[in-house]
């Protein structure tokens, strides 16, 4: 059986901007969940940097699964 | 963020400060996709004598409810650092004027409009705004028209255009 999965790099761009107009309708809640993960990540990679890191809030996020 | 929140509706009901809404990037995110930020801005008007503005019975409303100012001179309220701002007369006042009703984590609060939101950032015109507008209009179209009319009754047109050629 083949591997190969071929696909045009507009097929890419067009998926990354429905992937994006996805993520902008999603529940505001969600979104901050999804924040405080970048935080999050931000902040590890800055300490393994050495550089200075911000605090990432310091919030319990309860995000309702419908 | 609903506890955050609480405390800031709470200001505002006990006349601390006047009307506010959200700005910035978190007021962005009601409305495109989420892009890292730190703070909380909080756009509200306060009480004023002359040009200069009084930040002292915010500032001691709110160390009377155990929140205190960080180094960067947000106050950071049940875990978020927010930044308390007053308008600049002009874009930035309509924008908390015709802010609209939302909820979030089921607690009222009010944000600015989309297209405020955006004619701000070409305002301000900082890299990082720049960055913004773009990652916002690739995740949601604003109303054209209603863009089209802030930018042109605040002289933002040519600028937009600069930004989005």
């Amino acid at each position: 059986m083949s591997t190969q999965r071929l696909v045009s790099r507009q097929d890419l761009f067009r998926a990354k901007e429905a992937g994006r107009r996805a993520a902008a309708a999603a529940p505001f809640e969600e979104k901050v969940a999804k924040l405080v993960q970048l935080q999050r990540m931000n902040s590890e990679l800055a300490q393994q940097d050495g550089r200075p890191a911000k605090k990432p809030w310091n919030i319990q996020i309860q995000v309702s699964s419908k | 963020m609903d506890k955050t929140l609480q405390v800031i509706n709470g200001l505002e009901k006990d006349g601390i400060i006047g009307k506010y809404a959200i700005g910035g990037a978190i007021g962005a995110m009601f409305y495109s996709e989420p892009a890292a930020t730190y703070d909380l801005d909080i756009f509200c008007f306060l009480p004023q004598t002359g040009l200069l503005i009084d930040l002292g019975p915010l500032y001691k409303a709110l160390a009377d409810k155990g929140y205190y100012p960080n180094e960067e001179e947000q106050i950071v309220i049940e875990g978020i650092p927010v930044q308390f701002l007053v308008p600049s007369p002009g874009l930035a006042e309509e924008a908390l004027e015709q802010a609209v009703d939302r909820s979030a984590f089921g607690v009222p609060t009010r944000v600015f409009t989309y297209e405020h939101l955006l004619a701000i950032m070409a305002e301000t015109g900082r890299g990082k705004d720049i960055g913004r507008i773009s990652q916002c209009l690739e995740s949601r179209k604003p109303d054209e028209g209603r863009l089209k009319d802030i930018l042109t009754r605040h002289n933002l047109l040519g600028k937009w255009s600069k930004i989005n050629s």
